[in-house]
């Protein structure tokens, strides 16, 4: 359903994987070019615009970013630049950045998606294999030989 | 009861293993209604790991596409260590087709103390860091003449080799040198064919200098400039 406010701008209602509505205005739904296609294939005018991979807790995190992104112009850049790490550093409180990620691929934000990939980049910097598995449990599948093989060819970077 | 967390972890992850194999088989032909499935499995993992370890969501249930896109902002450095992650990762990592996003600052090649050497040593100077490369087996006791876009110009003297005292018998030396292009990432070297089979490096031994006819002095000076590049370019940029 789409609604217009006093500022005759048009709201887009998007619903979440579990059932939660957020009423946004279009310009902010539309940061998401997946959204932004769906309005112009007309799927708003039927009803809120269903996003069944995105859970509602994800999605406010979503609309936050896409609020301040439509609001801000060039200008403001370096406070941009501010905010979005603040953003990224509050939101990983919330949601997985894992599940940020997923969001913004699906809905694609292209911001969004750069942003929360340079943050887990980070978070990969400068780490030896062995602290990496640590932080996300990931479990080491190599045999010693296939682990001393990788390291033996690349003895550079391990050193 | 840390035994039955780490129990259910890895059960989530063999499962997450399924819908990773699934993605990947996907992936090729991705539409709304796949990534859908995919992303509301994820989704329900991450639920069950959070609750069992310390919030920690495991990264490894993300699709193939994503973690490129990760990969894509990490530097060579960490592209490589996360190559050792697991056989995920290393499927990942070191995939040409990953373009870095963020410019990396060039290493430089540090001249070897020694006339020939077994490694290449590098200086990165962002991390202000010393990198030695082991040269592999055919290149051993080979020197490094330059480089570009990340290749190494390794030259080695080859088994026949005598020993001139004529500059001309020092040039025909050259010849039977072994030219190799080596990547020190890749650890990848192809052999180039032999610098005499360079038309212009031929003719300019052929014809000996003459000072009176200039017409020939665009030949003559095609060796000695083609080396002072590369003496020139020790020191150039490896990435």
């Amino acid at each position: 359903m789409s609604i217009t406010t006093e500022n005759n701008e048009k709201m887009i209602t998007l619903m979440s994987s579990d059932g939660e509505e957020f009423v946004v205005e279009e310009a902010v739904a539309a940061q998401s070019q997946t959204i932004k296609h769906l309005i112009e294939d007309g799927c708003s005018t039927e009803g809120s615009i269903p996003l069944p991979n995105v859970t509602g807790r994800v999605l406010s995190e979503v609309i936050q970013y896409c609020k301040k992104h439509s609001s801000s112009d060039d200008k403001e850049e370096k406070e941009l630049e501010a905010w979005d790490a603040e953003f990224v550093k509050a939101a990983d409180d919330h949601v997985a950045l894992t599940d940020l990620m997923m969001a913004a691929n699906f809905l694609d934000i292209k911001g969004l998606l750069d942003l929360v990939a340079q943050t887990l980049a980070n978070m990969i910097t400068g780490k030896s294999p062995e602290e990496v598995r640590r932080m996300w449990n990931i479990k080491n599948d190599f045999t010693p030989e296939e682990a001393e093989k990788v390291r033996k060819e690349n003895q550079w970077a391990f050193e | 009861m840390g035994g039955a967390l780490s129990k259910l972890s890895n059960i989530s992850r063999s499962r997450s293993q399924e819908n990773k194999d699934n993605s990947n088989t996907q992936i090729g032909l991705l539409d709304k209604e796949n990534k859908g499935n995919c992303n509301t499995r994820i989704g329900s993992l991450d639920e069950e790991n959070k609750g069992s370890e310390d919030g920690a969501t495991c990264i490894n249930d993300l699709p193939l596409g994503i973690l490129e896109k990760i990969t894509a902002h990490l530097d060579i450095g960490d592209r490589v260590r996360s190559s050792g992650v697991c056989k995920y990762w290393k499927s990942i990592a070191m995939g040409k087709h990953i373009k870095s996003v963020n410019p990396q600052l060039p290493w430089l090649v540090l001249p070897s103390s020694n006339s020939s050497c077994d490694q290449i040593t590098m200086f990165d100077i962002f991390q202000s860091k010393i990198q030695n490369f082991d040269l592999p087996g055919p290149l051993r006791g080979g020197w490094c003449y330059g480089s570009s876009k990340g290749w190494l110009v390794i030259a080695k003297e080859s088994v026949d080799d005598h020993n001139g005292t004529s500059v001309e018998e020092e040039l025909h030396d050259k010849i039977k040198h072994q030219i190799f292009l080596f990547n020190p990432i890749s650890r990848v070297h192809i052999e180039l064919p032999p610098i005499s089979t360079i038309p212009c490096f031929n003719k300019s031994l052929e014809v000996p200098p003459h000072p009176s006819r200039s017409g020939q002095s665009s030949d003559k000076e095609t060796v000695p400039t083609f080396f002072a590049l590369m003496f020139c370019s020790l020191l150039t940029a490896v990435f």
